[in-house]
């Protein structure tokens, strides 16, 4: 072989070369500084009471999307569904807990719970009547993704059927307040803020620390292998299930005690951002929807800052459109091969 | 490098294809470390090795489906490197694939039709403002796909479903499809495997045919070393993502480092030049 | 007209003046969303790309339109064509970087560009009118000038010399014009897309339907050809929302709901995958029965009659989707979508 025949056009390390393949090897680190970079921005031109207060609700908003993306990566992680009724179940979860709390009169702690397990009960039947018979049949990605479109409507419009169009609040105490730093929270706001966190990092350290997180992640990556070691992949995905949708029912009560308003669309309206919280995270991943969560929660309260609030839906797309186009695996995620 | 000039090159001249230091990872794993090897011109030129050895990836590499992490790829004098798979097709080196990509929901026919270079109906401006001549163009590829079906034996199949076919006759499909682009090189992905020792004879005749006739290059991926040692002027091994051995058939089957690599590398097979072995794939 | 009424099940009153005018209305909406599902035809059914968009593209249609004739003054014709490059534009812009994504994060790329467009269009008060509506640009101007008057005037004609001469007289017959255009429309595009798709270029759309790889291993340039199904799909999606924007004579952002492309979707299955003339028997179906439904005296409020309407469109979609994938029209080898 002639040496000269051959151009080489291999691609050595040139200086941005170099620095794109470091922050493709470190994209929390790269998130984390343009994090950064943003605060100081904002403090030096906003101020730092105004930021701090946005960050404050920015966490509260951050924790429930993290709780919606959660349970969406989760599902996706082991079945493959992208499921767009996810939404939906914010709903229900928020109408079974006004339903308890407000006309039945109960405290809020025992609706949230009931509105917790309610919710995780339909997920449950969701998969046995729908999900898993479609499973066996091998149905397509498409089967799939307009089944779970058809019963968004279905449930968002049962909703409406059964509780009306009227938006309803929470019997939550919305006027207590706590000060500290010149920055306020709302009691209730912190109280589900506390909530949300103690159930994020549940999630989290059962995934990584217990056998079930483990076999868990064992069928995200590879479900028919999995099977074939053992584990019971019916029980997991039930109870994977169970996971996905309480942690909906949740964070549905938290969104609707923290905004004042519920109507049957308040959850579907999240769903593009929770969608752009996975995506941010790595789809699958469940600490980077945690994080994908916390960072749009962020973003879109920093937004009021410089915006309208009424563009404040605006950042999630943007955040999604620049996360598909710059690094589509996301944060925590794998590259594809091609 | 001196190996590759040292070997038969049956058209003399240069090599047809020309690969040098090519690596590719995937997530930490090298799939490809640093293969380098010429294929002669109006060769048949086997690529072996053991499972995991990297060589579907290199398949994928050379015809335009995967990015090469660095390294050269020359395809008839001109580099290829990173060069878009359609762009590939187009210049002369088709491919088939391990799993058989007959596209099962459109006839036998469309599937042949589909092949044809240099057809303007496919561009929407051209369609739309040369009908006749996409028209006749069709007219002319109809015809010849139905003489290619005919030495394939599949002529009496053309309008059935592609799905209906059986694996052996689908293998056949798909090099009838390929040659329908008249290519001047073939890389066939496990061509033997799954079809029944009748129908891989056929094969086998086609591609000495082809190259004796009409100067095709083929390189092909095999397990069953009955077929590489019987028909390949070339062979070339590869263990661990690098070419390790090349040469004649003969040569190749008593060297050291070949044994080695297959019964280190983990099937446990020895290329034993009497029966034909399916190996796990 | 009663032998209609008699059709139609028993516990329906109608609110309006006759059946005709209710029929009129259904078979215009029929023959819009009809046309806006070739454009999903076309991309889920022929080459295989899931566009959850297709509502942004009728939203740029008819703001686009709107906005040409009211605030620029240009000729119906001329305003509608402009209208169709802008969205195709878009198509583009929302098509290079988002093509090569995987099948599921397109259709929620584009779900997200349409959710862009309809902010725009509610928060944009200037341009689009916002909450209030196009009527309100219209109404805006030195002399109220509206989008409509061009067509009212082509639609009078054909009412004074070719309908009141058969019979079809008076108010109720006013829009019978505009359901003839839309039909007429979308009888031809039905007949030009089956003619396209049987060429070669059909031929290469289908393969990258059902193997992509397989086609670019032929030399196809599958992601071309994926732009350009994305491209007509927008520039039909803009012929409908023209079209909707004639027919409800000011649209605000509530029109380009993403519940919209759902409904499309609806439609596809109903009248089957990879079938443009099911597209034209899904549309009437689904309408039919969505506008019926309008109807239903069963003492139920305005609310919950809505909140049904859109409990079938979910229900269409999931036993379709479980137990006829392929549709009423659709062939079961044509389903190649199982991925």
């Amino acid at each position: 072989m002639e040496a000269g025949s051959l151009a080489a056009t291999g691609e050595r390390g040139s200086g941005t070369a170099r620095l794109r393949t470091a922050a493709g090897e470190h994209p929390a680190l790269v998130v984390l500084g343009i994090l950064i970079v943003i605060s100081i921005a904002l403090i030096f031109g906003e101020g730092l009471q105004p930021f701090g207060q946005t960050t404050v609700n920015g966490l509260v908003a951050g924790s429930y999307f993290a709780l919606g993306a959660i349970g969406l990566t989760l599902v996706y992680g082991i079945l493959k569904l992208v499921n767009f009724a996810h939404g939906d179940m914010l709903t229900f979860g928020a109408y079974i807990a006004f339903l308890f709390n407000v006309t039945i009169g109960m405290p809020i702690a025992i609706a949230l719970l009931v509105a917790v397990a309610t919710t995780a009960a339909v997920g449950v039947f969701l998969e046995l009547a729908m999900w898993r018979p479609m499973r066996r049949r091998k149905a397509g990605m498409l089967q799939l993704l307009l089944m779970a479109i058809g019963l968004a409507f279905v449930l968002r419009n049962a909703i409406q059927f059964v509780a009306g169009t009227q938006p309803r609040r929470l019997d939550v105490d919305t006027t207590t307040s706590l000060s500290f730093l010149d920055l306020t929270i709302g009691r209730t706001q912190l109280i589900l803020l506390i909530v949300a966190i103690v159930a994020l990092l549940s999630v989290a350290l059962m995934l990584r620390r217990t056998s079930l997180g483990r076999q868990m992640r064992a069928l995200a990556d590879n479900f028919d292998l999995a099977e074939t070691t053992g584990i019971d992949t019916g029980r997991i995905v039930i109870v994977t299930w169970i996971l996905a949708a309480g942690l909906a029912g949740l964070a549905g009560v938290l969104v609707v005690a923290s905004t004042g308003s519920l109507t049957p669309n308040t959850g579907f309206q999240l769903l593009l951002a929770m969608f752009a919280a996975v995506i941010l995270g790595g789809i699958g991943n469940a600490f980077g929807a945690l994080a994908g969560g916390l960072v749009l929660g962020l973003s879109q309260e920093w937004s009021t800052l410089l915006f309208a609030s009424q563009w404040k839906i605006a950042i999630s797309f943007a955040v999604l459109i620049h996360v598909l186009v710059l690094r589509p695996q996301g944060i925590f995620g794998r590259a594809r091969t091609l | 490098m001196t190996d590759a000039t040292a070997s038969a090159q049956p058209d003399g001249g240069k090599p047809i294809l020309e690969i040098a230091d090519v690596w590719k990872h995937f997530g930490g794993i090298h799939a490809v470390a640093g293969a380098t090897f010429a294929v002669p011109k109006g060769s048949i030129t086997a690529l072996i090795g053991p499972n995991g050895a990297g060589k579907t990836t290199l398949f994928n590499i050379v015809t335009g489906f995967y990015r090469a992490d660095r390294g050269a790829i020359a395809y008839e004098g001109r580099s290829i490197f990173r060069k878009r798979a359609h762009a590939i097709a187009r210049s002369g080196m088709v491919r088939t694939f391990q799993i058989t990509k007959a596209l099962e929901a459109m006839p036998v026919i469309d599937n042949m039709m589909l092949a044809a270079p240099h057809q303007p109906g496919e561009q929407l401006p051209t369609l739309l403002a040369r009908p006749l001549a996409a028209r006749h163009r069709e007219d002319e590829i109809h015809e010849r796909a139905l003489e290619l079906l005919e030495t394939f034996d599949l002529a009496d199949k053309a309008d059935d479903y592609a799905g209906t076919l059986s694996g052996g006759q689908r293998k056949l499909l798909e090099l009838a499809r390929a040659l329908m682009a008249e290519p001047r090189m073939v890389l066939l992905d496990e061509p033997m495997a799954g079809i029944n020792p009748t129908l891989g004879r056929r094969l086998l005749d086609h591609m000495h045919e082809l190259r004796s006739e009409r100067g095709v290059t083929f390189l092909f991926i095999e397990h069953d070393m009955d077929v590489v040692m019987n028909h390949a002027d070339e062979v070339v091994v590869m263990a661990q993502g690098d070419v390790i051995v090349k040469g004649p058939p003969h040569e190749v089957r008593e060297d050291k480092r070949v044994i080695d690599a297959y019964l280190g590398g983990g099937d446990g097979e020895a290329p034993a030049g009497g029966a034909s072995e399916e190996a796990p794939s | 007209m009663s032998a209609i009424a008699t059709t139609l099940p028993l516990a329906v009153s109608f609110d309006f003046l006759t059946a005709w005018g209710f029929w009129i209305g259904v078979l215009t909406f029929a023959a819009v969303y009809g046309i806006f599902t070739l454009g999903l035809q076309i991309n889920v059914g022929y080459t295989g790309i899931i566009n959850f968009g297709q509502a942004g593209f009728m939203a740029i249609g008819a703001y686009a339109s709107v906005i040409f004739t009211v605030e620029v003054g240009l000729p119906m014709l001329l305003s509608l064509a402009l209208a169709i490059l802008v969205a195709v534009i878009a198509g583009l812009l929302i098509g290079l970087p988002s093509l090569r994504l995987r099948a599921d994060y397109f259709a929620i790329a584009t779900i997200a560009f349409s959710e862009i467009i309809r902010l725009t269009a509610q928060n944009a008060r200037g341009l689009t009118g916002g909450n209030q509506g196009t009527i309100a640009l219209e109404l805006e101007q030195e002399e109220p000038v509206f989008f409509t008057d061009g067509w009212f005037e082509v639609s009078r004609s054909i009412s004074d010399n070719i309908l009141d001469p058969i019979g079809f007289t008076g108010t109720e017959f006013e829009n019978l014009p505009l359901l003839l255009l839309a039909w007429i429309l979308l009888v031809a595009l039905v007949i030009v897309l089956n003619r396209l798709i049987r060429s070669p270029w059909g031929r290469v759309l289908r393969a990258i339907r059902e193997d992509e790889d397989a086609a670019r291993a032929l030399g196809k340039n599958a992601f071309g050809y994926k732009l350009q199904s994305l491209s007509i799909a927008a520039a039909l999606g803009a012929l409908s929302g023209w079209l909707l924007a004639l027919q409800l004579q000011t649209v605000n952002q509530d029109a380009f709901d993403p519940i919209f492309t759902f409904i499309g979707y609806a439609i596809l299955v109903l009248g089957g995958l990879a079938s443009f003339a099911g597209v034209m028997v899904g549309s009437v179906v689904l309408w039919t029965i969505l506008e019926g439904m309008r109807f239903l005296d069963v003492g139920l409020g305005a609310d919950k009659i809505a909140a049904l309407r859109f409990i079938l469109v979910g229900l269409i979609l999931i036993l379709l989707m479980a137990f006829r994938p392929q549709g009423a029209l659709g062939k079961r080898e044509e389903m190649v979508l199982g991925d």
